[in-house]
């Protein structure tokens, strides 16, 4: 049976991991490759690294992180964050990150799903969504672009569809109502799309105690959960968190 | 000296990495001679599988390929290039019927039910870690009914003419390989799987997956073998794998 997945994620700002670390016995815990490796250990079954590098001239380094990446890690990674074309794109999968995920830019030109599909296959795109919910709306959500700053007027379910339906192999889908509440994920969004959409569904934003991940995938229908903080400052181990999944029955590979 | 075949679709550092990590000496290549004389080769897999066998032919690769196998070479595709090892197959295909393969195992690779036998839906594509099942080496054995009948239906009278041709290449001998590409390495052990097309039952397969089919994830046909998953992103237990592969590699 195929298992959930737990998916550490690292914030990187010119190729060096930013909001802080706090694990002991790392050599140099601003280095994104060690973090990843000590991830591994644990048995994180893949992580994500979001460039939230300012300017494209820095783009260059974060190249050179997945290039260093494919050649020092054994599990699955996914670079996101500042894609505008395909050709960003192809640069990425060419220095070996196995997926991309992509935000603004497909919601600015749909169509940048559809030939990333193509040209890098299904399994390469992952559409990431920041949504909030409408005030109001008993169970509506928005999409938000530019990192969370600006409002399209979309609908994150009817936009998740149609990521979908246009080549996206995977969506990453954040709550900006719950990120960084610790209040855990929002499930009610979770699920929507999860029940939206016949790709796997990636939970993230609001994860602040271990039970937190069973809930997003019992209640929220999720495929994968994804968290930061609680992992980067050690309150809770890779596998603190899948002991707890599977004490709720949940498959996870431990 | 192990080839790695680059046909140009990314992936490839990964996978020369692990079998470097296991003591291998690799090269990655594009060159059909290089290929042809390789002790062992590995295909590794992205992309679809229309694009790759273009790409394959192009270069002159799926000769190649073929001739390493025929002699004996250790072989081992991943995901796609594992696809490939078959007769043919529907993804991207263009025109009418599925695209020949490097046809070494008889079957038309084919895109994954989205339900299971009741109805039940499943996400596709098939992504993340997976439990690995051996099979009895009897031979054949899983009930694969949903795909090969679905496969059946689409598939290919097109692709039997030259079918008997490619078919050709016997099974290698296997000296005193070890036995299995699965060497201490527990039946259920999980490996990391990104897909959403699958091979055809066959008496090849020698491990099995389910998602919502039961699908060959491991295939060998003599000296050559074929897996689903990634071992190059599946953590201990792939760089076990890998390991098991150079190893296999150094005494053929």
């Amino acid at each position: 049976m195929l298992t959930k997945r737990v998916i550490p994620c690292m914030d990187v700002r010119d190729g060096r991991v930013v909001k802080g670390v706090n694990f002991v016995n790392l050599r140099d815990a601003g280095d994104p490759i060690e973090l990843a490796q000590r991830y591994d250990e644990e048995r994180a079954d893949e992580v994500v690294f979001l460039d939230i590098t300012a300017t494209s001239d820095d783009r260059a380094t974060t190249v050179e992180l997945a290039s260093r990446a494919s050649e020092c890690l054994r599990l699955p990674y996914t670079v996101g964050g500042g894609f505008r074309s395909v050709a960003d794109i192809r640069r990425m999968i060419a220095a070996g990150a196995d997926k991309v995920s992509v935000n603004s830019a497909a919601v600015k030109d749909p169509s940048l799903i559809t030939q990333a599909a193509r040209a890098f296959g299904t399994q390469a795109v992952i559409v990431a969504i920041d949504a909030k919910r409408v005030a109001g709306a008993r169970d509506a959500w928005e999409v938000y672009v530019s990192g969370g700053r600006s409002a399209t007027g979309i609908d994150a379910v009817a936009w998740a569809r149609e990521a979908a339906r246009r080549g996206a192999g995977e969506v990453l889908l954040t709550s900006m109502d719950r990120d960084g509440s610790r209040e855990g994920f929002d499930c009610a969004l979770t699920r929507a799309v999860a029940r939206a959409v016949d790709i796997p569904v990636i939970a993230s934003g609001g994860v602040g105690r271990l039970e937190h991940f069973a809930q997003g995938i019992l209640e929220g229908e999720a495929d994968a959960v994804l968290a930061a903080s609680v992992f980067h400052f050690g309150e809770l181990t890779i596998r603190e968190v899948k002991e707890d999944m599977a004490r709720h029955g949940i498959p996870v590979r431990l | 000296m192990i080839v790695v075949v680059d046909y140009q679709k990314g992936n490839i550092r990964s996978v020369a990495r692990g079998l470097e990590a296991a003591g291998a000496q690799v090269v990655v290549s594009q060159d059909a001679e290089v290929i042809a004389h390789a002790d062992a080769v590995v295909l590794p897999g992205v992309g679809a599988f229309a694009d790759a066998m273009r790409t394959m032919e192009e270069l002159g690769q799926d000769e190649a390929v073929r001739a390493a196998i025929e002699r004996g070479a250790p072989f081992l595709g991943i995901c796609l290039g594992m696809h490939l090892m078959f007769e043919a197959g529907e993804e991207h295909a263009e025109g009418d019927g599925p695209t020949p393969g490097l046809g070494l195992i008889p079957g038309v690779v084919c895109r994954m039910s989205r339900t299971d036998a009741e109805g039940i839906p499943y996400k596709i594509p098939h992504v993340g870690w997976n439990a690995v099942n051996s099979v009895p080496t009897s031979g054949g054995g899983c009930a694969h009914k949903a795909s090969s009948a679905r496969a059946g239906t689409s598939s290919g009278r097109s692709v039997r003419a030259g079918l008997s041709e490619r078919l050709s290449i016997a099974p290698a001998a296997m000296g005193d390989a070890p036995q299995s590409l699965f060497e201490g390495i527990p039946s259920g052990e999980h490996f990391y799987f990104t897909h959403s097309y699958i091979a055809p039952e066959s008496d090849a397969t020698i491990a099995t997956t389910t998602h919502s089919v039961t699908f060959p994830c491991a295939v060998r046909h003599g000296a050559a073998f074929g897996v689903q998953f990634h071992p190059e992103k599946s953590s201990d237990a792939g760089q076990r794998l890998l390991a098991n592969f150079v190893r296999f590699a150094r005494k053929a």
